[in-house]
């Protein structure tokens, strides 16, 4: 809202950029500012901070251009002769493109997951066959008690 | 007469040098000035603007052209910017201890000496508060202030750029306008 008069602000805005936009009812707003000094201040110092703004615009001569076109190309033909630019180039390939980036990184998930699978399987098939052998030795010794307490009953 | 954008980059994809030297040629006072009217820094200006055709050329291949190759460059434009903001904060911090550019990054020049130096002597106020006016408002409301009075954009064209709706175009610019209208003074000097 302008402080005094109680106009929107947003609407000042549209008469301020009416000269870049397609501006309706610009007419209402520039008939309020002829009879409002405060919005007619407040729309002149807008457009007078975007005309400084638009001012700050650099041009150099052609020469400084030229300048840094050089310097580009040479920091580019720098980049092309490194030996990491084609591992930066197939980087730089999949992160542009982020379907493949993301299944590339899905089968990378998938990779690890087989490989911890395949280890939680091999480690209970130790499991199981400790178990087994443990089952084995004690079968064992049980066999031998039976073997004594028969010579024992046979009074030997 | 200029050739389209497509055919160039069709040529740099080729690796062209000329096409290259071209492209950069048509886009860099556009591609400079994008980042001065975000920070007001000759050299910052200067720095990223370079790194932005370097990122361009070395991501070619990505560009698909689905959309202009404009808004394209415009996104590695302002990537490039706030990587280099965030360099520049890991700099000052680190700057007592070492000096992390790398030599290929050194300037051997600064940039102001390059301009007109009467012309830069007569904008220095104004700059000066335009800039502090730019360090208050936010990195969206500097980019919708850029786009529309250095880059002459319409609403509904920064609204596709930026992907936000008319609305929230108009209210950011509105507030950006009287932030740098309250610290500019109107811009008189």
């Amino acid at each position: 809202m302008s402080d005094k008069c109680g106009f929107p602000r947003d609407r000042l805005m549209e008469y301020v950029y009416s000269g870049t936009e397609e501006a309706k009812d610009i007419a209402e707003i520039e008939a309020h500012i002829k009879g409002c000094a405060g919005c007619a201040e407040k729309a002149a110092g807008y457009k007078s901070a975007i005309k400084a703004y638009s001012e700050i615009k650099v041009d150099f001569s052609e020469d400084v251009w030229d300048i840094q076109r050089q310097e580009i190309i040479r920091k580019i033909r720098k980049e092309r002769k490194d030996p990491f630019a084609a591992v930066l180039k197939v980087f730089s390939f999949v992160f542009g493109h982020k379907k493949l980036g993301f299944a590339l990184l899905l089968v990378a998930l998938a990779g690890v997951w087989a490989g911890h699978y395949r280890n939680q399987a091999a480690l209970q098939r130790d499991r199981v066959m400790i178990e087994k052998v443990d089952v084995l030795e004690n079968m064992e010794i049980l066999e031998r008690l039976d073997f004594y307490r028969d010579l024992a009953e046979l009074g030997i | 007469m200029e050739r389209e954008d497509r055919d160039i980059i069709q040529d740099i994809k080729k690796g062209s040098e000329a096409a290259m030297n071209e492209l950069i040629k048509k886009y860099q006072k556009r591609v400079y000035n994008m980042v001065y009217g975000m920070c007001v820094n000759y050299d910052t200006a200067w720095d990223v603007s370079q790194e932005v055709f370097i990122k361009v050329v070395r991501n070619i291949d990505s560009f698909r052209g689905d959309s202009s190759f404009w808004t394209f460059l415009y996104r590695v434009t302002m990537n490039a910017f706030y990587d280099f903001k965030r360099k520049e904060k890991v700099r000052s911090r680190v700057a007592n201890y070492t000096d992390t550019k790398a030599e290929d990054e050194k300037r051997v020049f600064e940039v102001r000496d390059m301009l007109n130096i009467e012309e830069d002597f007569e904008k220095k106020e104004a700059k000066e508060r335009i800039k502090e006016a730019l360090d208050g408002l936010t990195d969206v409301q500097k980019e919708v202030f850029m786009l529309k009075n250095m880059e002459g954009l319409k609403i509904r064209e920064i609204s596709a750029v930026l992907k936000i709706s008319d609305g929230t175009v108009k209210s950011h610019l509105s507030r950006a306008t009287e932030k740098i209208k309250s610290i500019t003074g109107g811009g008189k000097q």
